[in-house]
């Protein structure tokens, strides 16, 4: 591996722990497109090896929100059980599905997210306003989130912003603890999708030490890193570059 | 859940604490043995392989740290939903 090579790993894999650790978004999303745009992976070799980096990333970020108390245990635990099922399936499924329809489907979910991201807030607010309540909630969280370990397994993407919704209906969580909740319910997630993708061969081995070394470098130094830049902004820079990408894969 | 959510969030402190500790040293096995495949091209895929295994296997080690914390706080009810789950991530990792 060339020098140049090493470092987009490296900086690619901090970036994703950077933004990771501080909104608890952008491991697949970042990573992803660059290892098949630049490195010109297969989507599927992709996304098996981006997702032990965001298992890396997350589990960085859930160590921190645990020491923190951040992080609803109980709840994590009720909603993995459907969405372990969904991430075993959704991985298993990768292969029947064409490459074509894989970049597609990863573009929209990479779009959506840059979407939330800057619209974030008012959406949150009518989320919360509008919600259902006691029992109908947990049953529409415990159904559906098995359709968001689905898509994670699937494009290594998605979990988190999918499961986000899912926790503030069966928690009364505030957003700090929702997005700590959050981190260790995709570390679960993607360990096993990631699992799946390995014995599948869909994971470069030879990538993932310098992609991993950056994950954790950002993921450690983010928050430290970012102090003092107003997170909206950090936000809308995100969601801007994500547009982009997605764009530039719909275009390819 | 949510009617006890305030208890839950502010409980697990001391796994809190055995975790940091139990994730960082795992942490830095994995890279160091990524570090050592990728420099060696010998010991490449022996590296490799320790480097998954344990970045993939630190989830569920932070599980079992929080497994032990129930038990010993004679929290029956979140200790079998936490072993329950364990015992599936378990079998589906087998089964991958």
């Amino acid at each position: 591996m060339d020098w140049s090579s090493l470092l987009i790993l490296i900086s690619i894999g901090a970036a994703s722990g950077l933004f990771g650790a501080l909104l608890g978004v952008g491991g697949g999303l970042l990573v992803i497109p660059v290892l098949h745009l630049v490195f010109d992976l297969p989507m599927p070799l992709a996304i098996g090896t981006s997702l032990v980096s965001v298992v890396l990333t997350t589990l960085v970020a859930s160590r921190s929100y645990l020491a923190r108390g951040l992080v609803d245990l109980p709840a994590a635990t009720h909603l993995a059980f459907g969405s372990l099922i969904g991430a075993y399936v959704g991985s298993h499924l990768i292969v029947r599905v064409p490459e074509t329809v894989l970049s597609v489907a990863f573009s929209a979910v990479v779009l959506t997210a840059a979407w939330r991201l800057a619209f974030r807030r008012r959406r949150d607010a009518e989320a919360t306003a509008g919600a259902p309540s006691g029992i109908r909630r947990r049953a529409t969280a415990f159904l559906l989130s098995p359709f968001a370990g689905a898509l994670a397994g699937l494009l290594g993407v998605g979990g988190g912003f999918l499961q986000l919704p899912l926790l503030r209906l069966i928690s009364e969580l505030d957003l700090r603890q929702v997005i700590a909740t959050n981190a260790l319910i995709v570390t679960w997630i993607a360990s096993v999708a990631s699992a799946v993708h390995w014995s599948q061969g869909h994971v470069v081995g030879s990538i993932l030490p310098p992609l991993l070394a950056g994950s954790a470098l950002g993921a450690l130094a983010g928050p430290a890193a970012l102090m003092g830049i107003p997170q909206r902004r950090v936000e809308l820079l995100l969601g801007t570059v994500l547009a982009v990408v997605a764009l530039r894969m719909l275009w390819r | 859940m949510s009617d006890k959510a305030p208890e839950a969030v502010a409980a697990p402190t001391d796994a809190a604490t055995a975790i940091g500790p139990v994730v960082a040293c795992g942490l830095a096995l994995a890279l160091a043995a990524g570090a050592v495949g990728h420099l060696v091209s010998e010991w490449a895929e022996l590296g490799q392989r320790v480097l998954i295994s344990l970045v993939l296997g630190l989830p569920w080690a932070v599980l079992a740290l929080q497994l032990g914390a129930y038990a010993r706080q004679r929290r029956w009810r979140h200790f079998t939903i936490a072993a329950l789950l364990l015992l599936l991530a378990l079998i589906l990792l087998a089964g991958a």
